[in-house]
């Protein structure tokens, strides 16, 4: 016997398009946060703004959570269903390009599109998305506007929130919001990077950006994590910009290598250092030179270059597939992704590993060092409750480090369930107040995406911002 | 402003944070530097005006990490000034002579990045909204609160930065500023193309959107019938001379002088200005239609004081704007729920700042409270 709330949802869409067996609702339990697992109430299929709309009313009025979700790579929890059991709105059925402009250089797409098939369907005109999580090849538009996602080209050119042009959303009124960069304020920006808590994503209008005329990738190993981080300081204050600044420290190498990702990085390497130019093939051949001496300046082990396009897939395999080759560590990893000031880099980076082993922990990084975005990763045996305790542990000491470097506990993965508690090693009760009444003028009755993000529980007087001295300063 | 208007300069953080409380609900008019002209507040509006011109230090600048910190009242002048000597910049350049405010060296930061002028480098809006980085600010209700951070990459927390860039001040006062810097290239220069008719310098312009694709700017300038391309370049000396020879423009300006050369033209605008923007593959249909002038930049933004006379195409959006008058943080959202939701912002966040700035949001208000009445 189906309740009220069951038997509107299946007026709404019909018995192909929810899902209620437990088997199909455990597959949407939890995203790429190994952490926390809740199982939603029962998952939807939309195939319009429409049916979004009608979904988030309903939820509304049954006073259920509701919880969009793109292909649930989010590595903070954003995408975990909340404890108290929601509808779930999956948003794979929400895929096409709805019409574009080469010439304007813009795109409006449907949420659930992939963020590579975008730049497939465009690529034929010379242009593509920019914005390039690692995730790309699964995660969806909608979720990299939700999270506001970077990736290693985000150096160059910018973050999600970057590529935006408008947004169409339902909000937490169950209400239409048409938000354009072109007038009024600035609710593009707002949204981007909302976690999914203001609404739910209808239509988005993206940037395509010219694809380059040439790329070239240099590799240059170290024999220290110093001289690498050292070697993209000296990068960044030159005046080139180069697409992307990447390391890999010495355990990423060596479990790279020894998997199907292998790049024929150096094994006598403590790090490697990833750079890219991209840009008019003058440009490229002009900066390549000065890239070069920067590079040896710091007494790199090897430098090899190359522009073919075989060769620079090789370069980057390890480096995109080093979360995956991680898996020959432990069986669970737990991502970090704090930011520090890229001159802090290299010294920050030793008190990591000295966290990781207080805490005896497996730890190694690969991170966007042009930006100052690590990327600790924290190897664990999920079944080992212990040690699940002590990553946990080791992950929220290293996000308090990044904030006492004067970071951020966040670059690009979100808060989440993740890092809602951390959110206190940065803002102060005023600060949340602020984000809280923003929250309330979208979504007032926290209906989207609610128990995230914001952390749990009172005392926030104690917060980490105190300890930066005068209030004033950020 | 009226003799009665009261003023307070406070002189410290702490002290506009106290002058905000006190004045909760006054309508203030927030000016930081001294080309702040009534903007957002007719004569006789307001009771109070919060000047925040002595908030004028640089907190910090971290050459190496690309970054710093201002207050609000630090001058455009007195920014570039500490970041010359370093090779820093912003990216969007030290604005050009705003339309609508008249002299550059005295705008503040405060009042640059409220009022969101569209600067020729920045590829539009995308670029000066991605330089504030994090904020310090206290609301009309007089309540502070920090958003973003330090650092050039972050997503901690809802991005409020966004809010305050282009709001004219309306949802809350921006005390201190986090800024992300960029470091200026070996070269830069300023070319000018020989001027062109009308078509075949969109048709250039067009053609070199597609060829050149990454310009630091690049502005079609329009004078009546004629019109010719700025282009600015930036890179290693290599480059810019193969750039150099592959346009055939001539190079004006180098360095320092070309990096603030570029659009100081639009300082004799007269009269009405109009912003906006438009699809680049529809301007030349509508540039038919009568005299103009002004300047269109990389991606479609324009500020031209004469546009034609006909109704723009669909893709061309204009915003009239006074001199010295309402800009485009003025203008209203077309959607019926993004005014929504501005106005929950405005009730939420901004008491009696700027009260005529967003003054759509009051009449959407008493339209929609007689559209009430009546029924
Ligand atoms: C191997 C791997 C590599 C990664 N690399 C990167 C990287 O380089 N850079 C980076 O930034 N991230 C990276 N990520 C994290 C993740 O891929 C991004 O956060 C991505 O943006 C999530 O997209 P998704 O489609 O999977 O969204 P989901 O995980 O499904 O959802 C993420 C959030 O978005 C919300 N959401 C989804 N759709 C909508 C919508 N239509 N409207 C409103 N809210 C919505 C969800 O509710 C959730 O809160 C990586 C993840 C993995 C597993």
């Amino acid at each position: 016997m189906k309740n009220r709330f069951e038997q509107k949802l299946l007026e709404l869409l019909g018995k192909e398009r929810v899902f209620w067996d437990p088997a199909a609702r455990l597959c949407y339990s939890l995203d790429g946060y190994p952490i926390q697992k809740h199982t939603p109430r029962a998952v939807a299929l939309p195939e319009t703004g429409q049916e979004i709309q009608a979904l988030v009313k309903l939820a509304l009025e049954e006073g259920v959570p509701i919880l969009p979700r793109g292909a649930g790579t989010c590595l903070s929890g954003g995408a975990t269903p909340p404890k108290e059991p929601c509808l779930l709105v999956e948003l794979a059925r929400m895929r096409n390009l709805l019409s574009w402009s080469p010439e304007d250089r813009y795109a409006i797409v449907q949420p659930g599109l992939v963020n590579l098939d975008l730049s497939v369907l465009v690529g034929p005109k010379g242009l593509y998305y920019a914005p390039d999580p690692s995730s790309q090849k699964a995660s969806t538009i909608g979720g990299n506007l939700a999270e506001n996602a970077g990736g290693p080209h985000c150096f160059k050119y910018g973050m999600t929130t970057d590529h935006i042009l408008a947004v169409r959303f339902v909000d937490g009124r169950g209400e239409f919001v048409h938000a354009d960069l072109e007038d009024g304020p600035d609710l593009v920006g707002l949204f981007t990077g909302s976690e999914g808590t203001f609404g739910i994503a209808t239509e988005i209008k993206v940037r395509l950006s010219p694809s380059p005329e040439r790329i070239k990738t240099f590799l240059a190993s170290y024999p220290s994590m110093e001289s690498a981080c050292k070697a993209v300081s000296r990068i960044v204050r030159c005046g080139i910009v180069p697409a992307a600044l990447e390391i890999l420290d010495r355990l990423t190498i060596e479990a790279v290598e020894a998997s199907v990702f292998a790049a024929g990085y150096p094994r006598d390497a403590e790090a490697v250092l990833l750079v890219e130019l991209d840009g008019p093939a003058t440009e490229v051949e002009a900066d390549s030179p000065r890239v070069v001496d920067l590079l040896e300046e710091e007494r790199p082990l090897a430098i090899e270059s190359t522009t073919d396009a075989e060769q620079r897939l090789r370069l980057w395999k390890g480096r995109k597939g080093a979360f995956g080759a991680m898996g020959r560590l432990k069986p669970n990893i737990f991502v970090l992704d704090g930011v520090v000031p890229t001159s802090k880099l290299a010294s920050t980076l030793e008190q990591v590993a000295k966290i990781g082993k207080k805490h005896g922990i497996v730890l190694s990084n690969v991170f966007h060092a042009g930006d100052g975005n690590l990327h600790p990763n924290l190897s664990f045996d999920g079944r080992d409750p212990d040690e699940t305790k002590r990553a946990m542990a080791a992950g929220m000491e290293i996000l308090d480090l990044c904030v006492r470097e004067g970071g951020s506990i966040s670059g690009e993965h979100g808060i989440g369930f993740e890092k809602r508690e951390a959110m206190r090693f940065m803002f102060d009760e005023e600060d949340l107040d602020a984000f809280g009444r923003l929250r309330a003028c979208f979504d007032p009755r926290r209906v989207c995406n609610p128990e995230k993000f914001f952390p749990t529980g009172g005392g926030c007087k104690e917060g980490r911002s105190a300890q930066f001295g005068e209030k004033s300063i950020v | 402003m009226s003799e009665r208007t009261q003023v307070l300069r406070p002189e410290s953080i702490e002290e506009a944070i106290q002058a905000v409380r006190e004045l909760q609900g006054v309508p203030t008019l927030v000016k930081c530097g001294g080309s702040a002209r009534n903007r957002g507040v007719s004569p006789g509006e307001t009771e109070a005006c919060l000047d925040l011109s002595s908030l004028n230090k640089i907190t910090r600048l971290d050459p190496d990490d690309l970054s710093c910190g201002v207050q609000a009242g630090v001058s455009m002048k007195e920014l570039e000034e500490a970041l010359a000597p370093h090779g820093l910049a912003l990216e969007s350049g030290p604005f050009a002579p705003s339309p609508s405010t008249g002299a550059m060296g005295s705008r503040s930061i405060g009042g640059v990045l409220a009022e969101a002028p569209p600067a020729p480098r920045s590829f539009d809006r995308g670029r000066l909204r991605s330089q504030l980085i994090g904020l310090f600010a206290v609301d009309g209700h007089g309540r502070s609160f920090k958003a973003g951070g330090r650092v050039v990459k972050n997503v901690a927390g809802y991005d409020l930065c966004k809010l305050f860039v282009g709001s004219g001040g309306a949802f809350f006062v921006g005390l201190e500023f986090q800024l992300r810097l960029i470091a200026l290239p070996a070269r830069i220069v300023l070319l000018t193309s020989p001027p062109f008719g009308l078509e075949e310098g969109i048709a250039k312009w067009r053609e070199l959107r597609k060829n050149l694709p990454t310009p630091r700017a690049m502005d079609l300038v329009f004078e009546e019938n004629s019109c010719r391309i700025e282009l600015l370049l930036g890179g290693s000396s290599a480059y810019v001379e193969s750039q150099i020879r592959r346009t055939g423009f001539e190079p004006r300006l180098e360095g320092e002088a070309a990096w603030k050369g570029i659009g100081k033209e639009g300082a004799d605008f007269e009269g009405t200005v109009f912003r906006g923007s438009c699809l680049p593959s529809r301007l030349s249909a509508w540039l038919q239609e009568g005299p103009l002038r002004g300047r269109i930049h990389y991606q479609g933004a324009f500020a031209w004081d004469r546009v034609p006379g006909g109704a723009p195409p669909e893709g061309i959006l204009v915003h009239p704007t006074q001199l010295g008058g309402t800009q485009v943080p003025g203008t209203p959202p077309r959607d019926p729920g993004a005014r929504r939701i501005a106005m929950e912002l405005k009730r939420s966040f901004g008491g009696g700042l700027m009260p005529e700035r967003l003054s759509f949001l009051t009449s959407a208000a008493s339209m929609e409270r007689s559209k009430e009445e009546r029924s």
